[in-house]
């Protein structure tokens, strides 16, 4: 059973009541929720997310909680609390902003604790099960370059985090919604009539943000590892023409090192994982300022890999 | 040893050793090398010939002339000797290797 094979009314319901369970990659999630209209925020955006039957409902890696203010905050200026293990790890948001404080605290409690991966903060798409990582600074345009791939084929892996297991170097996909910020939630409307987005959130500490559905056959595929083939550090410039230069690996590794939430946590282990993702990767610096072109580029970077890669003997 | 072995004050002997007593982890690429020193968890952007160096340090500890003639860099030249001196106090700055005075 998928999320939006529930009706609203019963989604509601178990948020409200013992919590809903479901799995985005490889975690399983715990969530409860009273708040009103996050359910139809799930139901839109999650839709395509299995639900966990049993045995696999008993198990979850994070318990959330999305909770409003008791007393008289509930009715002058409410706000919505995110919560793991009955523990606020956030600064509270206005009530109606329950969603972006979801993805938010998510992705906070997954990169201080999935220590089991080494995670990169990165987008990552991937054709058939070669991933393309694309690492950068927030502005940079990646998770509008990463909508705009998904929303031509390819496969969502994550706007957010790279999984990678340090033992084989595979990345596990988490295929959760993009999180398009002020102009870009535009130009991906522009980009794509067809894509899904949720709501917009004005006045969000990164402005105003709004949330692309992950793409179904994404969500489908969740389960599938792929391996890293290429790194592209891309930088969004206004007017600029679409440039790939090579990077050399050494100072490669450093960015993307530099780029982990735990590369020092993990020790050896984490070093080891980064040279193994620069070693296997076609590595490029990405400056572009047209979200079309870049695509194109992209694409056009992936079929000069692939016949270079059949050319091989 | 050589008089360019002795530090200038005492007079006395150095000899480089290798600060690790947890492993070094490499990744070697074409121009550049990586290194993890596992005990401090700090990576290190090293160029030649450093790495040649903390690998013949690995091997057996060493004066500086003595390592230069082990990489064949000749240790005729009181400059390089003293370039190489000055390499290895940069080395023991990070914390990677170590003055023993004899």
């Amino acid at each position: 059973m998928k999320i939006k094979d529930l009706s609203r009314q019963d989604l509601a319901s178990k948020l409200s009541g013992t919590g809903l369970r479901w799995a985005t990659g490889p975690f399983h999630i715990h969530l409860k929720s009273s708040v009103p209209g996050f359910s139809d925020y799930l139901h839109q955006l999650y839709g395509d997310h299995p639900v966990l039957q049993p045995p696999w409902s008993d198990i979850a890696d994070f318990h959330l909680q999305l909770n409003q203010n008791n007393g008289y905050r509930r009715l002058i200026r409410p706000q919505v609390f995110f919560q793991m293990d009955g523990v606020n790890h956030l600064a509270p948001f206005p009530l109606d902003h329950a969603p972006p404080l979801f993805e938010w605290g998510w992705n906070f409690v997954i990169a201080g604790r999935a220590n089991h991966f080494l995670i990169l903060h990165t987008a990552v798409v991937a054709k058939g099960n070669r991933a393309l990582i694309l690492p950068g600074v927030p502005g940079s345009g990646k998770s509008t370059l990463c909508a705009a791939l998904a929303l031509r084929g390819w496969r969502l892996l994550s706007d957010e985090f790279a999984l990678i297991r340090p033992d084989d170097g595979q990345i596990a996909p988490l295929p959760r919604p993009v999180a398009l910020k002020n102009q870009s939630i535009e130009i991906i409307r522009e980009f794509d009539a067809q894509a899904v987005l949720g709501p917009e959130f004005p006045k969000t500490r990164k402005g105003t943000v709004s949330h692309l559905k992950p793409p179904g056959d994404s969500v489908e595929k969740m389960s599938e590892l792929a391996r890293p083939g290429w790194v592209i550090f891309p930088h969004y410039q206004e007017g600029q023409r679409p440039i790939l230069e090579r990077v050399p690996p050494e100072y490669a590794f450093l960015r993307v090192a530099a780029n982990a939430f735990n590369y020092e946590t993990l020790g050896g282990a984490g070093f080891n994982a980064v040279g193994r993702i620069v070693r296997g990767c076609e590595l490029f610096d990405f400056r572009y300022g047209n979200l079309a072109d870049a695509v194109e580029t992209v694409e056009n970077l992936l079929a000069s890999s692939r016949q270079s890669t059949e050319a091989t003997p | 040893m050589r008089s360019t072995d002795k530090q200038p004050d005492s007079g006395s002997i150095i000899v480089w050793t290798l600060l690790a007593d947890s492993p070094l982890l490499w990744q070697r690429f074409e121009n550049g090398c990586l290194l993890f020193n596992t005990g401090s968890g700090t990576t290190h952007l090293l160029n030649d010939p450093v790495p040649d160096i903390l690998t013949e340090l690995q091997s057996a500890p060493a004066t500086v002339v003595e390592l230069l003639d082990r990489l064949d860099l000749g240790s005729e030249d009181e400059q390089v000797v003293h370039q190489l001196s000055a390499l290895l106090q940069d080395l023991d700055q990070l914390g990677l290797v170590w003055p023993e005075n004899l």
